[in-house]
């Protein structure tokens, strides 16, 4: 692997961490552990005790665990920023005719440089559950176009390109865009549930959660139900490589083994959050594998559509 | 892949899984702690005022609840009516609460007497019992303020301190919330959210 990829791979595997912490911030509470942006209590290094928390601050507002968990995602939000700009840098002088690299490492850069600034106004709209979501989506979209990048740059080197001998029939891109097409709409569903919920609980403040989750109607039924059609979908891409002949990339059987596994881990724990009563550590890691999927079936229609296009030309 | 190598980066992909796991839990167990570690600034003192029904009220009925108290006077034409326009939002926000209640003190005793603050308050659409209006002779209202919120009260009524104030289930002062700034008052919401948690 040259540095190229083990680069894109690196950049890409720190934005899920990104998101990863992101989601930490929301489940944690910290969204407005800092009132300002980009500092945080008018300090470039958040304050550590209120005798360094300048005036002009009151001092009520102040928690130093929320202020940290805040800062941290603003840190390493700059890192994955530092990342994105270096491998838009070595996309442009080392591929620059690649379109399908120097592409997407602009859209990323640009779309990096937008999420900071949207950072702020999320802050500044004090957590409004939709200015919340939009921040994940760009997130998401952020890491589908680093996905592609990298996946691309493999197809470059006949040694790694995975796809020379596949062979999909048709039908198979029907069940890959379907279901990419389906975890999309789970994570918005997912994540306006999580919004409704939020909404809920700040007017019915002392109801425990399980009752507030009675209250939560369509939105939820309709999220647990295209989950059941997820598995039953992942079960007939199944039949569709192993028992129809298809001859299928080591990449595509691994990651459709992977999308099964997530999909049934992903029941589970909202079948937990829905049972129990949406414990923060559930809910962080049902958001971050939900992100995880998405970029997986998006590896699989990568991957798809590469093949069909170079088998179409041969 | 042989398995060997599939085996092999599932257990590390399960291990850095596992710690980011531990990881998060501690940070939300922190982030929880921490917000119940909310300062404690005081303990609101003694006092004996009437509401706006000529009850007595004390120190005594702030405990068992969440409290969110200013200080005003029925005259005021200043920041009062955007105070009342944030309390009523509020009180409404907190309808179905037995637990928080709203005090609203009158700087202005001469004038605010009880059956002048019950008019106001009927103004103000309270319909119930979770938004007291207390009058009391002025040196008293001046000591509360000075000595119990730490408010200034020099200039009464209208150098008024228009600060909303948190005070616990054990009548300790939790915190000073600005009217004006939305985002102090999400905060006040959240922090009444974690006083009623930690109360059980």
């Amino acid at each position: 692997m040259n540095s190229f990829r083990r680069f894109a791979i690196i950049t890409t595997a720190l934005t899920y961490f990104l998101i990863f912490v992101g989601g930490l911030v929301r489940v944690s509470g910290a969204g407005l552990g800092c009132p300002d942006w980009p500092r945080c209590f008018g300090r470039w290094i958040p304050p550590t005790n209120l005798e360094q928390l300048p005036p002009e601050f009151d001092p009520s507002t102040f928690n130093i665990t929320l202020a940290w968990i805040e800062y941290v995602n603003r840190l390493v939000g700059v890192l994955v920023g530092l990342f994105i700009l270096v491998l838009a840098y070595r996309s442009i002088r080392y591929h620059r005719h690649q379109r399908k690299i120097v592409i997407p490492a602009i859209a990323a850069l640009i779309l990096v440089a937008i999420q900071g600034w949207q950072g702020s106004v999320v802050v500044a709209m004090g957590l409004d559950p939709d200015v919340v979501n939009i921040h994940l989506y760009t997130a998401l979209v952020i890491v589908g176009t680093l996905l592609y990048l990298t996946q691309q740059s493999f197809y470059l080197d006949p040694q790694l390109n995975d796809e020379i001998s596949s062979d999909y029939h048709g039908g198979f891109g029907w069940t890959l865009w379907s279901m990419l097409i389906l975890v999309a709409i789970q994570v918005v569903i997912g994540s306006q549930v999580r919004g409704g919920f939020e909404e809920l609980r700040k007017t019915l403040q002392f109801v425990p959660n399980i009752a507030v989750i009675n209250l939560m109607g369509r939105g939820l039924r309709i999220h647990m139900w295209l989950g059941i059609i997820m598995v039953i979908l992942a079960g007939f891409e199944y039949y569709q490589i192993r028992l129809r002949g298809t001859n299928a990339s080591r990449l595509m059987s691994a990651v459709m083994v992977m999308v099964f596994a997530l999909l049934v881990i992903q029941t589970g724990m909202g079948l937990a959050l829905v049972r129990i009563g949406l414990p923060p550590i559930v809910q962080l890691f049902h958001l971050w594998a939900g992100s995880i999927l998405l970029g997986l079936t998006m590896i699989q229609l990568i991957a798809y559509r590469y093949s069909r296009s170079i088998q179409g030309g041969a | 892949m042989e398995l060997n190598t599939i085996a092999k980066s599932l257990l590390w992909s399960l291990l850095v899984v596992a710690l980011m796991a531990v990881g998060a839990l501690m940070v939300i167990d922190q982030a929880e702690d921490s917000r119940q570690n909310l300062v404690v600034v005081g303990t609101v003192p003694e006092f004996s005022f009437v509401d706006q029904d000529e009850v007595a009220f004390t120190q005594a009925d702030l405990k068992n609840k969440i409290s969110i108290i200013d200080f005003i006077f029925t005259n005021c034409q200043g920041p009062c009516p955007l105070m009342a326009e944030q309390m009523i939002g509020l009180y409404e926000f907190y309808e179905d609460s037995e637990q928080v209640q709203f005090v609203s003190v009158s700087v202005d005793p001469e004038r605010d007497s009880p059956a002048i603050l019950k008019e106001y308050a009927l103004l103000q659409g309270v319909s119930d019992k979770r938004w007291k209006f207390l009058h009391a002779p002025l040196v008293q209202v001046q000591d509360l303020l000075e000595k119990g919120f730490y408010l200034a009260a020099d200039n009464l009524p209208h150098g008024h301190s228009t600060k909303f104030i948190l005070v616990d289930q054990d009548a300790q002062i939790r915190g000073y919330f600005d009217f004006e700034d939305p985002l102090s008052l999400e905060i006040l919401k959240q922090n009444v959210q974690d006083l009623a948690r930690a109360d059980g």
